[in-house]
């Protein structure tokens, strides 16, 4: 009897991991597809992608714990419960957004060549975009 | 000469001694010449060659005789008949024309006189000129005149406009330097009290006024001293407040933290919600009093080539954003690619709190126009506000003033004199007048040809 408890217990243990889990997976997919487009855009070479790599993973993180912080949740964005921002919180949510993209490009561009920095700035801009139009959509 | 006052007076001075010699000069020498003439007079050759000429032929003969003079004759000889003509239909000069008609009235009948004319019988005033009797007892005046220079003449016949001319031109040359050596420097002064009023305290007035020494030099001198301290007083000022806000940061993000913890051991309560609401006020009023402090003192930055439209896109694109929980357009027209030669951050700032006055003051349809007009750029952020009462459109970029319609906005009223002290460094002009759909904010910027920004 004692077993069954114990064997339901990690179940339920189990269960309650999966979605973060799937989160987490989620997340590391979202970022190795980043690091695709980026190299193929900027025509990275072995060397440079392998010092843009943690750079890259570093903003990335950054990028997610300042979501997380103000209670953004961008992979569930359509559950229906998300929390409204207001003026002054999204006002924060930018400039702690922009703070990141700022060290992200201080750190990028000791990296890559001229031609090859200006284009990184297109991609950012695009991605900036791209999660401010995510954010609005929030549901 | 050391004093304004003793310059005026000299000038003043020397303008009336001027005209008096002038015209003392003028009257003298025409009285000279006229004693000179009657004094030596007598009979001349030419009285008696145009006499025999007379009793010979006539008043053909008097004509014959003045044709046979050389051209360049020593002295002008006329001849004039009882009628007043000149034989040889000559001008006669203005002062001989004068007296000769005075002459004529005087020894006409009595009854052909003006009454007015006091002469009893036995006096018979006497001729200043020489007469000519011809057989039939007609007469004939013969006047000559003294050789003279082409200026002599010019004088003796138009002595008074020549003398007024003279006078009038003396008179306005030293006028005129006294009204440029007091006007000129006034105008600096006008130039750099103006200049002073428009929050540029570098003004100085130049080195050339202040090492003047008389009056004026002593008035541009206490002048930049005033400047000077006007100038110590309000970096002073801003220091002040740069460093209260500095110092209140610390204790507010302590306040923060201490609000977390206070947080996890609590658990969400409605009175720790207003507090970080409150805490966040504070922490951004602070955030624009360093920033409208850093502007007063310097801008800090390094001056560059901005575009406007790019700057323009990435604001809107950034206050959209912040209002992602209103429904906010805000729409961007911009006829022709505008740079100017500013500081991009101050620039920004500008820009973000007059489309965050608009958005929150006014929210809808925002408009935003970009267009080149003789130099400058003019940038206009017009809202759907309905706009604020006239009165109150003047104090708008006051700091700390909020306007009655804002509501509850909870902005410390920093934002639009953020913006007007940025546009301000960069030698612009913002106003604000109402339109039929809300508040219009015009900014003025001078575009890059006319722009030399210093680091």
């Amino acid at each position: 009897m004692k077993h069954k408890w114990i064997a339901a217990l990690w179940v339920a243990l189990a269960f309650a991991a999966l979605p973060a889990a799937q989160a987490e997976e989620d997340r590391a997919a979202q970022f190795e597809e980043r690091i695709a487009e980026t190299k193929a855009r900027l025509n990275l070479s072995d060397e440079q992608l392998e010092q843009l790599t943690p750079v890259l993973k570093s903003s990335f993180e950054a990028q997610m714990a300042v979501l997380e912080k103000h209670g953004i949740d961008l992979e569930n964005r359509e559950s229906g419960n998300q929390k409204k921002l207001g003026f002054r919180e999204a006002r924060r949510l930018r400039n702690d957004l922009d703070v990141v993209r700022k060290s992200t490009l201080e750190q990028v561009e000791g990296i890559l060549s001229e031609e090859q920095f200006s284009e990184y700035k297109k991609i950012q801009d695009e991605r900036k975009k791209k999660m401010r139009e995510m954010i609005k959509d929030r549901r | 000469m050391r004093s304004l006052h003793l310059r005026i007076f000299l000038a003043f001075w020397l303008i009336i001694v001027l005209s008096i010699v002038t015209a003392a000069s003028l009257g003298f020498l025409y009285a000279e010449r006229a004693r000179s003439s009657l004094q030596s007079f007598e009979v001349s050759d030419a009285m008696i060659d145009a006499s025999e000429a007379l009793r010979g032929r006539g008043r053909a003969g008097l004509v014959t005789w003045l044709e046979s003079l050389p051209f360049a004759a020593e002295s002008v000889i006329y001849i004039v008949d009882e009628q007043g003509r000149e034989l040889l239909d000559r001008q006669l000069p203005g002062p001989v024309r004068m007296t000769l008609r005075r002459s004529m009235m005087q020894t006409a009948p009595r009854q052909q006189r003006p009454s007015r004319q006091r002469e009893p019988d036995s006096l018979r005033p006497a001729r200043p000129y020489a007469e000519l009797v011809g057989p039939a007892g007609e007469v004939y005046t013969l006047i000559v005149l003294p050789p003279q220079t082409a200026v002599a003449r010019w004088l003796s016949e138009r002595g008074g406009l020549g003398l007024a001319i003279i006078a009038l031109l003396v008179s306005a040359g030293v006028s005129y330097l006294l009204a440029r050596a007091i006007s000129k420097p006034i105008s600096r002064f006008r130039e750099s009290t103006a200049a002073i009023a428009a929050g540029d305290l570098d003004t100085r007035m130049a080195s050339g006024i202040e090492n003047r020494s008389d009056e004026i030099g002593e008035l541009a001198k206490d002048f930049n001293h005033m400047t000077r301290e006007l100038q110590l007083a309000w970096q002073r000022q801003a220091e002040l407040t740069s460093n209260v806000s500095h110092e209140l940061r610390s204790p507010l993000a302590r306040l923060k933290v201490a609000l977390e913890l206070a947080r996890r051991e609590t658990g969400e309560l409605a009175e720790l919600d207003r507090i970080d609401v409150e805490t966040e006020r504070l922490d951004e009023i602070i955030g624009q009093l360093l920033t409208f402090s850093k502007l007063d003192a310097n801008p800090h930055e390094a001056g560059e080539s901005v575009d406007l439209a790019e700057l323009l896109a990435g604001v809107i694109d950034d206050v959209q954003f912040e209002h992602v929980h209103k429904a906010v357009d805000i729409d961007l027209r911009c006829d022709s690619d505008i740079s100017i030669n500013g500081y991009p951050l101050a620039l920004r700032s500008a820009f973000e709190n007059l489309l965050r006055n608009a958005s929150s003051h006014g929210g809808g349809q925002i408009q935003v126009t970009v267009q080149a007009e003789g130099g400058h750029a003019i940038v206009e952020v017009q809202d759907q506000g309905g706009g604020v009462s006239e009165a109150e459109l003047a104090r708008l970029f006051e700091p700390f003033y909020r306007a009655s319609t804002s509501g509850e906005s909870q902005g410390a009223g920093l934002g639009l004199a953020i913006a007007a002290r940025a546009i301000a460094i960069h030698d612009g002009l913002v106003d604000a007048r109402n339109t039929d759909e809300g508040l219009c904010i015009e900014v003025r910027l001078p575009s890059q040809s006319n722009t030399e920004v210093t680091t």
